[in-house]
């Protein structure tokens, strides 16, 4: 594996165990790889030298994710979550976590609550984390 | 020399051929016709279903990745279009229809049946207020119409949009509806009063959907493959196209792209290139019918005078999305049994905006949960979170305005070959919708006006009025029997000859057009 496979192999696993809190099943980092060089080939140099700066950190992607969409600063980063979310639902595996099969109001509801108070924290954590200076 | 001579094999196009075989003759239809060549298996069963128990890859992305068309790439796509399936419909259209687009953004197709295989299928009547500026009369389409329900099997009810949508005779039972759409469709019977007195009234559509077995086409088994695979059960004007060509009735030539016509004295004569071979091809007929699509007759039209200095309008329907929230379904399980297309319809007399609106109140269920994962303005897991709880409780209006509305796009011929077509920005006053937006929260509907999209002009996909008939025609217009100012024996028979276009879905009103166009031309 070149240098450059291994970081985008990081890059899918990263993004995928943001996603569903699972490693990526090995059949879609196969799918996902072409996804990453063609995004990356259609970038600007500065987009990637964003996305990468940000990537490299370490730092609480989901969280970045969410302040680079707000801002518009990291827009690799929102294509290549949105291609994850499009290639992870095609794997049967994977149905339970798009298609609700059982109807709760009540759950409904609290994933509602958790979703916007989880938002409003990741988005100052994001923020947070791009003022931080070092995400371009 | 043969009589009659038809471009293309959209929706107008298979109506003008229908017609004409009607009428005893055999007309040739010339054509580019890319087909499904795929050797995919169709998925049988149920959407959900099949993906649970298989990899999906293939049906929602394929090897190409075009299903990822709307991510990969920078401009704005018909996820519908982007199916692996559906590849067919648009294949080759940067190429053989070549555009130069400014605030526009032109759905070309070059498929047998063209268009019509990848859409909706909501198929309605003109009424008198759909002519308006046309030189013609309803009456003279009447007939079509009714020829045309018969033929493809529509299905529908006599409600409250009748009055707009015309004579319910022959229609098949309305679809079921989903279990949203029951509950609008129960609240809207219990406040239609009201409703009533702002204008507005909802209703089963028009579609062009069994729900009942014919001629060897099965009832819709809503199992939400609408997007993913052509289904026998909707029909497409290759249902019909093929009918004629199986019974030897027309003489179908496919792999041509015709690029003009020149009249002589005792005929037309119409040059195409082979595809296959890159040879010139020269057919010679009576009379000649061009149905390309609205955009493509023109092209046709201005290379026949190899006119590059010409600007032709472009009408479009401006249309606005609004995605609907119904509380009392959140966390409901996915409606997974359900036609995934157009369930109900709303037309809205607008006091607003001082003429008649329709929407369509369209099921989520059938596209990628994926495609909404981009909509959602939250973090990455919350936004997974409300495609499993939200979406099923989700609805999306699609309401179209009339084409007058926004200024025509124009559309000429460069030097090069291209078309240039130059659109208008047209933000929608939204603040103009408040009223709307009022009465489907009386429905049970929800929605924010910052939620509201506009798409891309071009992107309603219904193009017209290119070479518009008038009562007293000039050059690139036509007379009120479809033929061309300045020519005797070449007709326009597709939505080019639109004098205007009604907020309404056009493409019936278009296929009755080209038949009343076909038997005067062949008269
Ligand atoms: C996703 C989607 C949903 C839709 N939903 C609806 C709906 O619900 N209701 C509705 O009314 N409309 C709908 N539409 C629009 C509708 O499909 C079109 O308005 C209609 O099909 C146009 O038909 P047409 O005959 O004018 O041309 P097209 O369908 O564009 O066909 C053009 C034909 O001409 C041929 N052709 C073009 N140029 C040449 C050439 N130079 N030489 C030879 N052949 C040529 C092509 O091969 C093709 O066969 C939808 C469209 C889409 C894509």
């Amino acid at each position: 594996m070149s240098n450059f496979e291994h970081l985008h192999a990081e890059e899918a696993r990263a993004i995928y165990q943001m996603l569903f809190g699972r490693a990526i099943p090995p059949v879609l980092m196969q799918r996902f790889l072409p996804v990453i060089e063609r995004l990356n080939a259609a970038a600007s140099p500065a987009e990637l030298t964003a996305y990468y700066r940000a990537v490299e950190t370490r730092a609480d992607l989901e969280a970045l994710e969410l302040a680079g969409r707000l801002t518009g600063r990291l827009p690799l980063l929102t294509r290549k979550v949105q291609a994850m979310v499009a290639l992870a639902e095609t794997l049967p595996e994977n149905q339970p976590l798009y298609v609700n099969q059982r109807s709760s109001f009540l759950a409904g509801a609290a994933a509602m609550a958790w979703a916007a108070a989880h938002s409003a924290r990741q988005g100052i954590k994001g923020l947070w984390l791009l003022r931080g200076g070092a995400h371009g | 020399m043969a009589e009659l001579i038809i471009v293309g094999s959209g929706a107008a196009a298979t109506a003008a051929a229908l017609a004409l075989v009607q009428a005893g003759h055999r007309p040739i239809v010339l054509d580019v016709g890319h087909v499904d060549d795929r050797t995919a298996p169709r998925v049988q069963g149920n959407l959900y279903r099949y993906r649970a128990q298989h990899d999906s890859f293939d049906l929602h992305i394929g090897a190409d990745y075009r299903g990822l068309a709307g991510v990969l790439s920078d401009e704005p796509t018909v996820a519908k279009l982007n199916a692996p399936a559906m590849a067919f419909v648009t294949r080759d259209a940067v190429a053989l229809g070549p555009l130069s687009q400014q605030e526009f953004q032109a759905i070309q197709s070059f498929a047998l049946g063209g268009l019509g295989n990848a859409w909706g299928a909501g198929l309605y009547r003109w009424i008198n207020a759909d002519l308006q500026d046309f030189p013609i009369s309803l009456a003279e389409l009447t007939r079509y119409f009714d020829i045309l329900t018969d033929e493809i099997g529509i299905s529908g009810a006599d409600d409250d949009l009748t009055e707009f949508f015309g004579d319910p005779a022959g229609l098949q039972p309305p679809l079921e509806l989903s279990h949203n759409a029951r509950r609008v469709a129960l609240a809207y019977r219990r406040r239609r009063r009201g409703l009533r007195a702002r204008g507005i009234a909802l209703g089963r559509p028009r579609l062009g959907v069994l729900t009942a077995p014919k001629e060897q086409r099965p009832a819709c088994d809503y199992s939400n493959l609408e997007f993913w695979q052509p289904q026998p059960f909707i029909y497409t004007p290759a249902v019909t196209l093929r009918r004629l060509i199986r019974a030897g009735q027309i003489d179908y030539r496919p792999g041509l792209l015709v690029q003009r016509w020149q009249e002589t004295a005792d005929g037309v004569t119409v040059y195409a290139r082979q595809l296959a071979s890159g040879a010139d091809v020269a057919v010679t007929g009576r009379r000649l019918l061009l149905a390309a699509g609205a955009i493509n007759t023109a092209r046709i039209a201005l290379q026949s005078a190899g006119d590059v200095a010409a600007r032709l309008p472009l009408l479009e329907n401006p249309v606005v999305q609004i995605p609907l929230v119904l509380p009392a379904s959140l966390g409901r399980r996915l409606d997974t049994h359900a036609f995934g297309l157009v369930q109900l319809n709303l037309v809205w007399e607008s006091a607003a905006y001082q003429t008649i609106l329709q929407g369509s109140l369209l099921e989520l269920t059938a596209p990628l949960r994926a495609e909404f994962f981009g909509r959602f303005p939250l973090a990455a897991r919350a936004n997974l979170a409300l495609i499993r709880h939200l979406l099923p409780a989700m609805l999306m209006l699609q309401l179209y305005f009339p084409a007058w509305m926004q200024p025509p796009s124009r559309l000429g011929l460069l030097d090069d070959g291209r078309l240039r077509i130059e659109g208008q920005p047209f933000p929608v006053d939204l603040a103009r919708l408040t009223p709307l937006l009022a009465s489907l929260r009386g429905l049970g509907l929800w929605t924010h006006p910052a939620l509201v999209q506009q798409p891309i002009t071009g992107h309603a996909i219904h193009y017209a009025g290119t070479l518009p008939m008038r009562a007293a025609p000039g050059p690139y217009q036509c007379h009120p029997s479809g033929r061309l100012y300045g020519a005797e024996r070449v007709y326009i028979a597709d939505s080019a000859s639109f004098s205007n276009l009604s907020a309404k879905n056009m493409s019936l009103g278009m296929m009755a057009n080209a038949m009343r166009i076909a038997v005067g031309a062949a008269a």
